[in-house]
């Protein structure tokens, strides 16, 4: 088995800020991502590797001598610092002795009534379509979620030339006046979010505060939306709804960390209830309850890119630090100094998190036939039958619905499934269990692994 | 008050909520607990082949007893079928060819239609296998395999239906006797007084035996098994093969997916503590093994895979039965990985057994635990190469565990 000082997994901001890092202290970095190229989902998104200020730090990564493995995903992560690499044609394993893990984030899936319809999509997809692929989703668009992120979306389409027929934000106008006085130190965060708000509204797009989506309409596909209000925990209200004709729903209700790798790993994860959702447990460098395994960016706690890469510094010091390549009082000062950052930057993130503070009632907004597992096509409805049986936790109703067992391991259904099933039981979320992902977290070519089998055992009888 | 019973039934696998069923239909008034959710052990996680292929006669018997239970599932308990239909096949490697016709005689002299293919007549069947290190196969067109979550979910309903108490999260902390006779089980929630307990706790039974200082011949084994998706060439469903020439099994899953069993030699782990996840190397193994019978696998992708875990018994099949010179235990254990296809069986025997004094579908008294005291392990007179799965590297070959 081939080793390396230290394996980053993805390369996003997070990933290329603590690869760089690490490097320059003289740390021999492993820098693994699917993509085909450097900057991860983050590409083409304001301050990303997209953008100069991004492509620079990608360039600074190269120039360090960073092994560089693209198109290669991390299927799983054995004896706690083994990692298991797989391209299209080869397979590998990679001891190291320190993974900074920088998975990044994805779309939470919110299942309501005619989400799996063609033309409704997410904000994270949407934004990828536009900007990757220069594709726009639809002429008629309604976008509908919280937070930033949703300015961002109905800016690029206004910009590409779709009819945005609305934008509907979840969060109540009032929560804004709260959260103002805290504002005032991140002017430059207000201030772009403004000029965004601006823009939309003098585009004569509503802006809808306090507005659920609560069903996509349409047969073969998203044909129409009904938006109701809302109150503060989200939860959607009897008998005030709108209904839009369009051709495309965009929905982004936040991001959830994309935690199968630091599960997999055996990290301690907790409950964060202003989430919604399962994040890895870390000290203040960024370190797993796994010694060694390190976890930054999106992947841990969604706060965007500058944040980041704030993470991924911290992580590469620490990761020098551990290998001996920092004395004790250099460790502590560069450690200081990249805390200090961060801290500045988490303040926003606090500030957007009570802003935009994820709601349980987004979880209502299903009926018995939505399908719930895309993958296993398990709907809302054979669940509650589970639960009505006795089920009681989430392996129980997977056993008897296979909701979850399907291809993505319950990263679209898990979230929903465990609030649905507290709901139903009475119990809170964190009594009800979570699906547990399973090594491969990405599909492995056979081919591949058959090779690797073989090419160990001539190495073992050599 | 202590809650009592006729018969406590401690284990909520397959074999637990199908001897509850047996019971209640009887009309005993039978109570059935799980530490956990039901089929929370070897059972939920089973590739649930269902077949009739043993070198014994005694475990053909109870397979064969057990087959139109699976096969008539939706006229007998009238829930949505279990069953599906894929043909089997027993491959063994040219060595043990002569056996493996001794073996589909024994069989057909039960009743088993069951016919030897030479590997020409396997690859006409199956072109897309290799069969260049193929002896001969034992082929039984109407075998396949059994969804095991329905499966418990149908048997733990039709139990409920007749009247038995069926409780998972409902821990049994100990086995409660006096003088020689097991007299109920202790739970978290307090006793419960039975005239009889079945044991049929898979790889939790040795410790809770050993609370009574009964010491099984028994140990938990880990079990990995891996999901691959299947090329677009291989759309078709395949039969269900094992692979006695390298020692694994695979069979088709709803969805265009395969599940590889992979040999596992990971012997005395913790059911509670053990992760599910596959150990380095397991998925690499389980390619290579299927890659070399099926070669265009090659094209497959590795989708998911899990670690499950049974209690083996040293001769590497079930413990059924009583115990010598403890009254009121009755033991259906140990199924080493190989118990979900009688499953069926064991419950009627069981219940046979515990109600009547004697199991007449099946003779079960081969299983009986006293055969390790006197030395006569459950083996078949034709054997094949020792699964490498039942192997333990760090003892003594198993199948004779008590002859040398």
């Amino acid at each position: 088995m081939n080793s390396v000082e230290c394996v980053v997994v993805g390369a996003g901001p997070a990933g290329l800020g603590a690869a760089l890092t690490a490097a320059r202290h003289g740390v021999r970095v492993l820098l693994v991502d699917e993509g085909l190229d450097l900057g991860g989902r983050a590409r083409g998104r304001p301050g990303a590797p997209g953008d100069p200020a991004g492509a620079a730090l990608a360039d600074d990564v190269r120039a360090l001598g960073v092994e560089i493995r693209l198109g290669t995903s991390v299927w799983g992560i054995f004896d706690q610092r083994v990692v298991a690499l797989a391209t299209a044609e080869a397979s590998d394993r990679v001891a190291a002795d320190a993974i900074v893990l920088a998975p990044g984030a994805y779309d939470r899936p919110v299942p309501f009534p005619g989400w799996t319809l063609p033309g409704v999509i997410t904000a994270g997809g949407a934004l990828e379509l536009m900007r990757v692929h220069g594709v726009l989703p639809g002429r008629r668009v309604l976008v509908a979620g919280s937070g930033p992120m949703l300015l961002t979306v109905a800016q690029d389409l206004l910009r590409g030339g779709a009819a945005v027929v609305a934008v509907c934000e979840a969060a109540p106008m009032r929560r804004l006046w709260r959260v103002a006085p805290r504002m005032l130190a991140h002017l430059d965060v207000v201030q772009q979010t403004y000029r965004r708000w601006r823009d939309i509204r003098d585009a004569g797009v509503p802006i809808l505060t306090g507005r659920v989506i609560r069903r996509a309409l349409g047969s073969a596909e998203v044909t129409g939306a009904v938006v109701a209000h809302c109150d503060e925990r989200w939860w959607p209200q009897a008998g005030e709804e709108e209904r839009f004709d369009v051709d495309a729903v965009v929905v982004g209700y936040g991001l959830l960390p994309s935690i199968e790798l630091s599960r997999v790993a055996g990290c301690e994860h907790r409950w964060e209830p202003t989430l919604g959702g399962y994040v890895p447990v870390r000290s203040r460098d960024m370190e797993s309850s796994v010694p060694g395994v390190y976890v930054v960016g999106d992947g841990a706690r969604v706060g965007g890119t500058a944040a980041a890469e704030a993470e991924g510094h911290v992580a590469g010091i620490a990761v020098a630090h551990r290998l001996g390549r920092l004395e004790e009082r250099d460790h502590s000062r560069e450690a200081s100094r990249a805390r200090g950052r961060l801290l500045h930057l988490s303040g926003v993130r606090r500030v957007l998190g009570d802003m935009y503070g994820f709601g349980a009632g987004l979880y209502a907004l299903a009926d018995e036939r939505t399908v719930l597992c895309r993958c296993e096509e398990v709907t809302l409805g054979e669940t509650l039958h589970a639960v009505r049986e006795g089920a009681a936790h989430v392996d129980e109703v997977k056993a008897w619905t296979r909701v979850g067992m399907g291809r993505c391991q319950g990263r679209m259904c898990g979230p929903a499934l465990a609030h649905l099933i507290a709901g139903a039981t009475r119990k809170a979320v964190t009594e009800v269990g979570a699906l547990m992902p399973r090594a491969p977290v990405r599909p492995v070519p056979m081919g591949a692994l058959a090779r690797d089998a073989s090419v160990a055992h001539s190495r073992e009888s050599r | 008050m202590v809650e009592t019973a006729d018969v406590v039934v401690v284990g909520g696998g397959v074999n637990g909520v199908s001897i509850a069923c047996a019971l209640a239909a009887r009309g005993v008034k039978t109570v059935l607990l799980d530490k956990g959710a039901l089929a929370g052990g070897a059972s939920g996680r089973s590739s649930a082949l269902v077949r009739m292929h043993y070198t014994n006669e005694w475990d053909a018997r109870l397979a064969w007893a057990s087959y139109p239970v699976f096969a008539e599932w939706t006229e007998r308990m009238g829930r949505p079928a279990v069953f599906t239909r894929t043909g089997f096949v027993n491959v063994v490697a040219p060595a043990f060819a002569q056996n493996l016709a001794r073996n589909v005689e024994m069989l057909r002299g039960i009743g088993v239609p069951t016919t030897v293919l030479s590997p020409g007549e396997l690859r006409a069947l199956q072109p897309c296998a290799n069969v260049e290190d193929v002896g001969a196969a034992a082929y039984e067109a109407d075998s396949g395999y059994a969804d095991p979550a329905e499966t418990v979910e149908g048997f733990r309903r039709r139990a409920t239906e007749l009247g038995a108490r069926i409780r998972p999260w409902t821990a049994v902390t100990g086995l409660a006797s006096r003088d020689s006779r097991v007299t109920g089980v202790d739970t978290a929630a307090g006793r419960i007084d039975a005239g009889a307990v079945v044991l049929a706790a898979g790889a939790w039974s040795a410790v809770l035996a050993r609370g009574i200082g009964l010491d099984l011949p028994m140990r938990p084994k880990a079990i990995d098994t891996v999901a691959v998706s299947r090329p677009p060439e291989l759309a078709a469903p395949h039969m269900v093969f094992i692979d006695n020439v390298l020692g694994n099994y695979f069979r088709p899953e709803a969805g265009g997916l395969t599940l590889v069993g992979i040999p596992c030699q990971e012997w005395d782990i913790d059911p509670d503590t053990l992760g599910s996840g596959l150990p380095p190397g397991a998925a690499d193994r389980g390619a290579e093994l299927l890659t070399h019978r099926i070669p265009a696998m090659e094209r497959a992708t590795l989708a998911r895979g899990y670690r499950a875990f049974d209690g083996y018994s040293d001769d590497r099949h079930a413990i059924l039965g009583l115990v010598d010179g403890i009254d009121g235990l009755y033991l259906a254990t140990a199924f080493s990985g190989s118990g979900f296809k009688i499953a069926p069986a064991v419950g009627t025997c069981m219940a046979e057994l515990i109600a009547d004094g004697r199991a007449k579908t099946v003779d079960i008294d081969a299983f009986n635990l006293r055969r390790f005291a006197l030395g006569r392990p459950i083996e078949g007179p034709h054997p094949y190469a020792t699964r490498p799965d039942h192997l333990d590297p760090r003892s003594r070959p198993a199948g004779s565990p008590l002859r040398d």
